[in-house]
């Protein structure tokens, strides 16, 4: 019998919510300082990812109540005020037992976590 | 030179502010803070394109919520049944209209004798589209369900149409190629099976007709739902 050529194999297997590695480097970040209120660009600068890819991460983890949100007034006046974020408890949690199983996820200073997770 | 980078920058600056205002204005109302959230941090980037990279950022957001709202139609059968209503009802009246037409009552004349008539019925179903969609968005949806809306009542409502052509067609084959425009047509196709002839034209009218009216039916839908979004925003006492 001829052998059978695959053209592409789709897995079967669910998909882990909150597992993608922008995910994971986001929660990372957030967990190093986890009662800290985080800033978006602070975020993003620390992490290596642009803001097209943190921000939708963040919605999604403030929908599933993993992530409170809350407006500061600006250090400096005339500016307007800043939105920061926290890891909830049951976003803590997450966290870290998405984290257990990559343990490269945790960012390191002077070198963004993004390029460093992609093994660059 | 110092100057013109100047220009460049602040062109680049506006430039980012208008996309985050745009994306204020379109993204869903729940998801309004994040877009402000975006904008807030975008006076601590340098000026000139790290902040028109950082604005484009809200148009993701807004890309993403669409998206979101999109597959949460798809996933719940009576949000699918309520974009899928007018489709249907209009594939309902297009079926009886069909067999009736080409069927129950043949028509023997060329169709350049109603041109009026076809002229009306695609006016209506235009008007029908737009309608869907606005109907969509005075029932709570986005600008995004309304065009969903009037894209899937094209789709279905005509696509059901067009299956009748389908089924009649190859059924009542003698009765349909008494119509003089079909046998005009079948005569100067070089063709020598009628059957063949129909069937060519019935997947040409599958494949290319119905993903454009599908469009067209999309457009209308935004159209009705961008109408009923200016009527909700217009204040209560204005005429």
């Amino acid at each position: 019998l001829p052998k059978k050529r695959r053209i592409c194999r789709l897995s079967a297997v669910p998909r882990k919510p909150d597992a993608s590695p922008q995910t994971l480097l986001v929660l990372a970040g957030l967990l190093e300082a986890p009662d800290a209120w985080h800033y978006g660009y602070d975020l993003s600068r620390r992490l290596g990812l642009r803001s097209g890819t943190l921000y939708p991460i963040l919605v999604r983890l403030a929908d599933r109540g993993c992530l409170e949100t809350c407006w500061v007034e600006p250090e400096r006046a005339g500016r307007p005020p800043r939105h920061t974020y926290r890891l909830t408890a049951e976003g803590r949690a997450l966290a870290r037992s998405r984290l257990e199983s990559v343990p490269a996820a945790r960012p390191a200073a002077g070198r963004p976590a993004a390029r460093q997770l992609a093994g660059g | 030179m110092n100057v013109m980078r100047r220009t460049g920058d602040r062109l680049i600056d506006a430039a980012a502010r208008r996309v985050l205002a745009w994306s204020v204005d379109r993204v869903e109302p729940d998801r309004r803070p994040w877009i402000e959230a975006i904008s807030s941090e975008l006076d601590l980037l340098e000026s000139g394109p790290a902040r028109l990279v950082w604005a484009l950022g809200g148009l993701t957001v807004v890309c993403r919520t669409r998206r979101s709202t999109l597959i949460r139609t798809w996933r719940s059968w009576p949000a699918l049944f309520r974009t899928m209503a007018f489709g249907l009802a209009l594939g309902a009246a297009m079926l009886t209209l069909v067999v009736w037409s080409n069927v129950v009552v043949p028509s023997h004349e060329s169709d350049s004798e109603y041109t009026a008539w076809y002229l009306v019925l695609y006016a209506g179903l235009f008007a029908y589209f737009t309608t869907s969609g606005f109907m969509a968005s005075r029932g709570g949806g986005s600008i995004t369900a309304s065009a969903l809306t009037g894209g899937a009542t094209a789709l279905v409502g005509i696509g059901i149409a067009m299956l009748t052509f389908v089924v009649i067609d190859n059924l009542f084959l003698d009765v349909v190629m008494r119509q003089p425009d079909k046998l005009h047509a079948f005569q100067s196709s070089g063709l020598t099976d009628p059957r063949a002839f129909v069937n060519r034209g019935l997947v040409l009218g599958l494949v290319i007709a119905l993903p454009v009216i599908s469009i067209i039916g999309a457009g209308c839908g935004t159209l009705g739902g961008a109408l009923a979004e200016r009527l909700r925003l217009r204040p209560a006492g204005a005429a």
